[in-house]
């Protein structure tokens, strides 16, 4: 990159850097605050207010009182699999349908986008849908965490945009070949549109990681329930010991609010570089072009 | 879309037939749709009965539009209304365009390592649970609390935030901006990340310095990117969720803060309403759907970008 | 002779029918012992997947001779659970939290998905029976008017002393000259002397509303009984005017924190512990608790009152025998294949055997007898493996539905430091405050309740924003008339009439005769 710099380019290049990492201090001090909180000793952190930029005082109990509980590592095994289960199934349908949804000049397309936005708007109700399900006998099944949410509309779009988006692409004839062309398109595409496959994977990914309410009605059986499930019921179970007039049981569900963010997120921050490296530009050697 | 002239327009099932192959890659798509949201869509029947979960949707009785004059006749429901936009508006304006220009920030930095660990903070606010957020929310909202120290310093009265309806809003428009900021530029991100490095190159040869290489080609890349997640943000105008405005608000500012949601929300703490809360979200839908509509069609005169 | 034997039998079943008695344990038919499902939230996932997996539980199976499959759901989705149960083919045998049915569990009886418990209950649940058709007052808070039994609930004849005060740090109090305030007018020169020494002096509860304040002027937040018993609104009382002025004077003066109305419960306890606030309402125990572990002595101020020899009204806590709990509404559901045995399980619990497992565990295990009084043993005190709440759950049952004594007697968490129990019986036997204003809970047909939501709804959001802005002076207390008329006009007499006819039907409720 030729790199004629002005002093104004200096001056906005310093700026730049300046700005976001103003930025990204703002958005690095409450995830401090939560770690920080986590690992305090409770009364010290009950009696402080304000800024909190480094532990008060120093105990484990939080994370002792999360991690000693029998039902985590189910709960980390059952999110696994979700997320594997989750990721295939959306990973192979979604592209399929955005594919298809980029080319245009057929038939109903735009009826069907409209149909498929349609979904984000308008849902039949809690009762309705669980009435679905388990008419589907899928009832306390784990298939009924991976399968309602396969496809999101709003990732659809996402990639259904980018397809549309790939330069000097999706020609008629593109859109028209016949099934042996259908493969090498398909390998073809799908590469040019990476960084995109990366972000959509990203978010179908924490989605099923975050999500617990489907867990809440679809599963009867306690052995299947994930991650996020178990923690809500740890924090209020501690809650009732909240409502208690012990003063540990008080101080201890301060402590286990924040451990639970910690260890529902930190899985999350070390995997998240293995996607990152897809669509931030500096990394992006070949060609984009097929 | 173009069509060829002088070309006889075959019949439909012809055109279909020519298309068999994408038919078939939306087969599974659309398989998933019909099961698993419009089997149930029916559900949105509720809205029009008074439903009681033992007589079922076939024995609930039918009131028509009672639920929805109820609604919108209602003492407050002016307020909420306009509440709920007021803050999706000044949500639009701010929060829409933060993470964009973030993005393409970020995107001009050059130390990479520098450049991805920012980015990797940038998003873990979206983490954090809304419960802490609006914990540290309040207790910095206090008026011996952190924003007051900074308000003081600048020479305005302390004054509790969230009890005062001139800040209830600030408070609760820029924590939102600053918590969702970092997930959001991703996707944009994602699209800078393809723009071709020959195309910037070629702009400098020709003389263009960092301000207009951004201007004439990052920002047509991720042009399509931008008009549709306007569009869709547009169509998200009526929607606001209660958990945060519950955490934080109080009777005192009902007059700004009071949305939608909560209102629902305590009218249906008494007793399980279903058709109470299905009839505001149909109206809710309703209303976001003709917005969307509206920006669909103006985006698709103005830009060739929409969502049909 | 043959007449003398008939005379005899027919004594003897006569006998036999006024005091029925179960005979535990239950055995079934064959050799399979008689199987339940009972749905029950899980209250110690921590340390049990499963109840069986407790002490208590399989105590109660050996004495009952019944075995439990449990099914337990979410605590978090408890509510959703329940409005989904009724979608399923088959509901379980027994709910342990019928009150949460959409609509009540009258409701529920009347949907057909519960059992009308009073059918059952003189022959197969005789301990319960008995007790909730001791009085008018026992019986009315257990059935309606039309004699429908739906549920066990908690029996506690005695009951618990206050729990919820205005508390202060003595030590701070002591540093300033001052005493506990006594009267509405002591507070004010503590008051000062604290806003002299920099300390906020009061935090009042979010909503602006002050439970023991409101009842020194004899008014209670939103429906409660006037002189004559009849039902009225708390906040459109002269009494209200009264306490509203008091409030405004208090924070014109600076003695109300500013920020009282956004702050919340956590981070009161903290201002209080850290000596920022003077004084606030709350929980006198856990406050005592993280005093003694801060290093300040906590007490609690005697309820207010205008003046001596005033008798206050507006007690409402554990002022009925029946308690509602949300873990222990039992119903037993209309699917259930042995609906006597059913009965039969629950009530075990109301025997004297039954009571004295579920309140205290089994002798030697939970509790010994020392010097004549029941002490808890380590297994409950101090278990490195349980902690004492939750050991409470293991090995006895602390909220079940049961006959209950109170928790000053036998709830481990309490008995753990002496100090901490007189705190909260410091003004336990105090005469002056009764329940005579206090409304007690009357179910609504669900036109009713639909009319009354309706109505209310949009009032208390009216009457909950016009308090705050009274105290703080955002509204003038002149306009407080327009402001009561504006709620008249809003419909409250409908509202009124119909929590009028609902009371006085509740108050017709009489026990059945013997």
């Amino acid at each position: 990159m030729m790199d004629k710099r002005t002093p104004l380019e200096k001056v906005l290049h310093a700026l730049n850097y300046a700005v976001v990492t103003a930025v990204s201090l703002m958005c690095l001090y409450p995830m401090l605050h939560v770690l920080f909180a986590s690992l305090s000793d409770p009364m010290r952190l009950l009696a402080h207010r304000g800024l909190l930029l480094w532990p008060q005082g120093f105990s484990l109990k939080g994370y002792q009182a999360v991690l000693s509980n029998p039902n985590i590592l189910s709960g980390y095994m059952n999110t696994i699999i979700y997320l594997a289960g989750g990721l295939v199934v959306s990973m192979v349908l979604t592209p399929l349908g955005a594919y298809a949804l980029a080319c245009k000049d057929y038939p109903f397309r735009n009826v069907l986008v409209f149909l498929f936005v349609f979904t984000m708007y308008f849902s039949g109700g809690l009762i309705p849908n669980f009435l679905v399900i388990k008419n589907l006998g899928l009832y306390d099944s784990r298939w009924a965490i991976i399968l309602p949410t396969a496809v999101s509309t709003y990732n659809l779009i996402v990639m259904r945009t980018a397809f549309s988006s790939v330069p000097g692409a999706l020609q008629e004839s593109a859109c028209l070949d016949g099934a042996n062309d259908f493969v090498i398109l398909y390998r073809i595409y799908i590469p040019c549109i990476r960084a995109t496959m990366a972000v959509v994977c990203l978010f179908y990914a924490v989605s099923q990681w975050n999500s617990w309410f489907n867990s809440m009605i679809y599963l009867q059986s306690s052995s299947k329930w994930p991650l996020q499930l178990w923690l809500r019921e740890i924090l209020i179970n501690s809650a009732s010991g909240g409502t208690s007039d012990d003063a540990d049981a008080l101080y201890l569900q301060e402590l286990i609010r924040y451990a639970v963010i910690i260890v529902a997120t930190v899985p999350i921050l070390v995997v998240y570089p293995y996607a990152q490296k897809y669509f931030m530009k500096g990394v992006m050697l070949g060609s984009v072009k097929g | 879309m173009k069509r060829a002239i002088n070309r006889p327009r075959k019949s439909l099932w012809a055109r279909m037939k020519k298309h068999k192959y994408i038919y078939l890659m939306l087969l599974p798509v659309v398989i998933y749709y019909i099961v698993f949201h419009y089997l149930a869509m029916g559900g949105l029947v509720i809205a029009f009965q008074n439903y009681k979960p033992k007589l079922g949707i076939l024995g609930s009785k039918w009131v028509g539009l009672k639920h929805f004059e109820d609604f919108l006749t209602g003492k407050y429901a002016w307020r909420v209304i306009r509440n709920t936009l007021v803050l999706n508006l000044y949500l639009l304006l701010f929060g829409f365009p933060a993470p964009i220009i973030l993005a393409l920030l970020m995107n001009e930095l050059r130390d990479n390592a520098y450049k991805k660990t920012l980015q990797t903070v940038s998003y873990m606010p979206h983490f954090i649970s809304l419960v802490v957020v609006c914990g540290l929310l309040v207790d910095f909202s206090m008026s011996d609390g952190l924003f007051n120290n900074v308000l003081a310093l600048f020479g305005f009265e302390r004054t509790n935030l969230l009890g005062s309806n001139q800040y209830y809003r600030t408070v609760y428009i820029v924590s939102n901006i600053w918590q969702n900021v970092g997930w959001n530029s991703i996707i944009y991100l994602a699209s800078l990340s393809s723009v071709d490095n020959s195309l910037h190159e070629a702009a400098a040869i020709d003389g263009a310095g960092r301000l207009r290489r951004i201007w004439h080609v990052n920002i047509p890349a991720i042009l399509p990117v931008i008009v549709i997640q306007l569009i869709m943000r547009i169509g998200n105008l009526m929607s606001q969720g209660y958990e945060k405005t519950i955490l934080l608000y109080s009777p005192v500012v009902y007059e700004t803060a009071d949305i939608i949601s909560s209102h629902v929300y305590r009218y249906g703490l008494e007793k399980t309403n279903y058709s109470y809360g299905a009839a505001v979200g149909v109206f809710n839908s309703l209303v976001n759907l003709v917005f969307l509509c509206t920006a669909n069609q103006v985006s698709r005169r103005l830009t060739e970008t929409s969502l049909w | 002779m043959k007449k003398i034997l008939v005379l005899v039998l027919a004594l003897v079943m006569l006998a036999g029918m006024a005091c029925a008695e179960v005979a535990y344990p239950i055995v079934g038919e064959g050799d399979e012992p008689i199987t339940l499902t009972v749905f029950s939230i899980n209250k110690i996932s921590d340390n049990v997947s499963n109840y069986n997996e407790t002490a208590f539980f399989r105590h109660l199976e050996e004495a009952t001779g019944i075995h439990i499959e449990w099914e337990h759901p979410a605590v978090s989705g408890l509510q959703e659970a329940m409005n989904l149960l009724t979608l399923r083919d088959k509901l379980p045998d027994i709910i342990m939290c019928g009150n949460l049915y959409n609509g009540g569990e009258y409701q529920g009886v009347a949907d057909g998905c519960f059992v009308d418990l009073s059918e059952y209950l003189p022959e197969y649940g005789p301990d319960y029976w008995s007790l909730i058709t001791q009085s008018d007052e026992y019986y009315r808070a257990s059935a309606n008017a039309d004699g429908v039994v739906p549920a066990f609930r908690i029996v506690k004849p005695v009951a618990d002393p206050p729990y919820h005060y205005m508390l202060f740090n003595m030590d701070m109090l002591a540093g300033l000259g001052c005493e506990l305030p006594v009267y509405i007018a002591d507070y004010e020169p503590v008051f000062q002397k604290m806003l002299e020494a920099g300390i906020t002096p009061y935090m009042p509860p979010k909503t602006g509303y002050e439970k023991t304040l409101m009842g020194a002027f004899d008014v209670r937040e939103g429906f409660m009984l006037d002189a004559d018993g009849s039902v009225i609104y708390g906040q459109v009382q002269e009494g209200f005017r009264q306490y509203l002025t008091l409030m405004h004077d208090w924070y014109e003066k600076g003695y109300i924190s500013k920020d009282f109305m956004a702050s919340s419960n956590s981070t009161n306890n903290t201002l209080f512990d850290t000596g920022a606030i003077g004084t606030y309402s709350a929980a006198v125990v856990a406050a005592y608790n993280r005093g003694q572990k801060a290093g300040f002595e906590v007490s609690a101020a005697p309820f207010a009152r205008q003046y001596n020899g005033q008798q206050l009204h507006w007690y409402d806590y554990d002022i009925s025998p029946i308690v509602i709990h949300n873990e222990a509404v039992a119903v037993i559901s209309t699917d259930c294949e042995n609906i006597e045995a059913a009965v039969q399980w629950l009530n075990y619990c109301y025997t004297e055997a039954g009571s004295n497992l579920a309140c205290w565990g089994v002798e030697g295990e939970a509790y010994n007898v020392v010097d004549g009084r029941r002490v808890y043993t380590d297994l409950i005190m101090n278990n490195p493996n349980l902690t004492t709440t939750n050991a409470s759950y293991y090995y006895k049952m602390h909220v079940w539905p049961k006959l209950n004594e109170p928790d000053v007697v036998c709830h481990a968490d309490l008995l753990k430091s002496e100090g901490a129990l007189n705190s909260r019986l410091k003004w336990a036997n105090e005469t002056y405050f009764d329940s005579a204003y206090v409304l007690p809970s009357v179910t609504l047909s669900e036109d009713d309740l639909n009319t009354r939501t309706e109505i209310m709804s949009d009032i208390e959001t009216y009457v909950n924003e016009m308090t705050l802005k009274f105290i703080t002076g955002e509204a003038s207390l002149d306009e407080f008339d327009s402001f009561v008329e504006q709620v008249w006009d809003s419909g409250l007499q409908e509202v009124l009439d119909i929590m009028n006819a609902a009371y006085a039907d509740y108050m017709n409720i009489k026990a059945p005769q013997k």
